[in-house]
């Protein structure tokens, strides 16, 4: 049960894309999720659709993982596939039932919508298919380093958001052997939620509660005992630009190219 | 009551992975968390379990009030498999388990309302539940008038666990189940626990208790069941089970340590009887060898 838990996805290689450095990677994620919106034609899709293909290729992921890590958010390609299908009118009528009418331009919207989103989704599981937390807790700290100059909390945000992603999945287990505890005490959670609900929540939120602050505590002492002072800490791997990064933006700006030039032809 | 692990194997594989496996006979592949364990646990017994960390001890307690259920293989309370849901709700008030760091588990806003929380979900009336309050935290020897009404939030380590102990206790279960009751205690907080324990089992409760401290074990037990990878290792009465060192050192395990200088003296060529020892045992015996010289 403690094995199941893992937060993200992150799939361990040697790739390229995964040897890319953090930084980077985040901006041309970015920059991959602004040129699938550019395109605008079948044609720029589907050569953005060939571009992840080779690029979880490359990644060496096992397409059950890639899809595995998406699937949660799928909803939201169907439900604006199915928006697009109800409410974009226009062309010929191709089924018609009491205030359902799906005409052919909304199917041709809807399945454009549906790719474009669904692409930008498999965009996005890259980055945390091939990157670990801690690297993206990083590079999301160096790119906001500037503005630490004006006074934004840049180091500690970072921090926060490390600590934060570490701790999931131990309050995921102690979660677990709280709700073994109180159901060894009788305790009913699964056959209504709402009789008696209160009571049964509380005794699995509370101890839940009291570990989050015995855990902050003890943290907090231990980074004191460290002598934890913020920012300007050295790094054991510091991120570095190598070529590849400026490869693969290059690649990014050719792809941006194409798909423009499709757009108009 | 009787408790009985018919060739429990429980796996923490999901489903379709062991149904593959079964249906191809490849079920040897899997990741069996416990194998073909089979023992009947006897009324007003003191029942020990012993491993390595990861040896399937606590994956074992959570069969017997039927939190998790075997893959395959069956456990039976007075004949009755707990695999059912209504055979599992009624077994957990009849089987208490306390979980390591029990103190983990309190809630309420009273000491008073957390050792009765096991009661009122029982459905007692307030009269039964008052007493059983009462009782079960005179058990844990907590004073009722000063404790009661407090946070149990705001006592000390040692404290809360007596609290959440007489939580389980207040539920009045026929088998106490404890995984590792002493873990993290001072001496003599540990001390004054496992005296508790004893007097409980003397009241007439039967207990199994994990540990993976022989001297611990080796006091209180009648029987011992040692396990390894998940494997029944041995299991018998405390002199049988300590009485091979080698093997048990293999599995990651000790012997207690009066024992442990018994057997290196035996070794040693010192005329010693074979049997368990502790420590007034072990210095009455060796008295006796030194006034035979």
């Amino acid at each position: 049960m403690r094995d199941k838990f893992t937060f993200g996805s992150y799939w361990p290689g040697e790739s390229v894309i995964h040897r890319l450095d953090a930084r980077a990677k985040m901006l041309l994620c970015l920059a991959l999720v602004v040129i699938i919106f550019c395109a605008g034609t079948w044609a720029g899709l589907a050569l953005c659709a060939l571009f992840i293909l080779g690029l979880y290729g490359f990644a060496h992921i096992p397409p059950h993982k890639a899809l595995r890590a998406v699937a949660p958010l799928l909803f939201i390609v169907v439900v604006t596939v199915l928006l697009n299908l109800f409410f974009i009118q226009g062309g010929e009528v191709l089924f018609n039932w009491a205030f359902i009418t799906i005409s052919e331009k909304g199917v041709w919207q809807a399945a454009f919508m549906g790719v474009r989103l669904a692409l930008l989704l498999f965009a996005v599981s890259l980055l945390t298919l091939t990157t670990t937390t801690i690297d993206i807790t990083d590079a999301f700290e160096k790119l906001l380093s500037p503005f630490a100059k004006r006074g934004f909390p840049a180091h500690e945000l970072a921090m926060m958001m490390g600590i934060a992603l570490r701790f999931l999945p131990q309050f995921a287990f102690e979660w677990q052997s709280i709700y073994r505890a109180q159901i060894s005490r009788g305790a009913r959670f699964s056959n209504n939620p709402f009789k008696g609900g209160a009571q049964a929540a509380s005794a699995l939120v509370i101890p839940l509660f009291a570990s989050v602050f015995r855990h902050a505590e003890t943290l907090a002492n231990a980074m004191d005992a460290r002598c934890y002072h913020g920012s300007n800490r050295t790094k054991l791997k510091p991120l570095r630009y190598t070529k590849n990064d400026a490869f693969a933006a290059i690649v990014l700006v050719v792809l941006l190219a194409a798909v423009v030039t499709l757009n108009f032809i | 009551m009787s408790l009985v692990f018919d060739q429990v194997s429980f796996t923490y594989a999901d489903a379709k992975q062991v149904k593959r496996a079964l249906k191809r006979h490849t079920e040897s592949n899997l990741p069996w968390a416990l194998q073909n364990i089979s023992f009947t646990l006897e009324p007003g017994e003191f029942f020990g379990i012993a491993g390595h960390t990861g040896s399937g001890k606590s994956t074992l307690i959570q069969h017997m009030n039927a939190l998790l259920h075997p893959t395959t293989g069956h456990v039976l309370l007075d004949g009755q498999d707990l695999s059912d849901k209504t055979n599992a709700r009624s077994a957990r008030s009849r089987i208490g388990v306390v979980f390591q760091y029990p103190e983990y588990q309190l809630f309420a806003a009273t000491v008073y309302d957390d050792v009765a929380f096991g009661c009122r979900n029982m459905g007692l009336t307030p009269e039964e539940t008052d007493i059983r309050v009462r009782k079960a935290m005179d058990a844990v020897q907590l004073d009722f008038e000063r404790v009661a009404q407090k946070s149990p939030f705001e006592l000390s380590g040692g404290q809360q666990r007596r609290v959440a102990f007489a939580g389980v206790l207040s539920m009045e279960p026929e088998v106490l189940v404890l995984d590792e009751p002493v873990a993290g205690l001072d001496p003599k907080a540990r001390a004054d626990f496992l005296g508790l324990i004893k007097d409980l089992h003397q009241s007439g409760i039967t207990v199994v208790m994990v540990s993976h401290n022989m001297d611990d074990l080796a006091s209180l037990c009648n029987r011992i069941l040692v396990l390894n990878e998940g494997k029944q290792f041995t299991l018998g009465v405390p002199e049988e089970v300590f009485a091979q060192p080698e093997a048990l050192r293999a599995v990651g395990l000790g012997v207690p340590g009066a024992q442990r200088l018994a057997n290196s003296l035996r070794a040693e060529g010192l005329q010693l009887p074979e049997k368990l020892y502790n420590e007034n045992s072990l210095a009455e015996a060796l008295a006796q060898v030194y006034h035979a010289r």
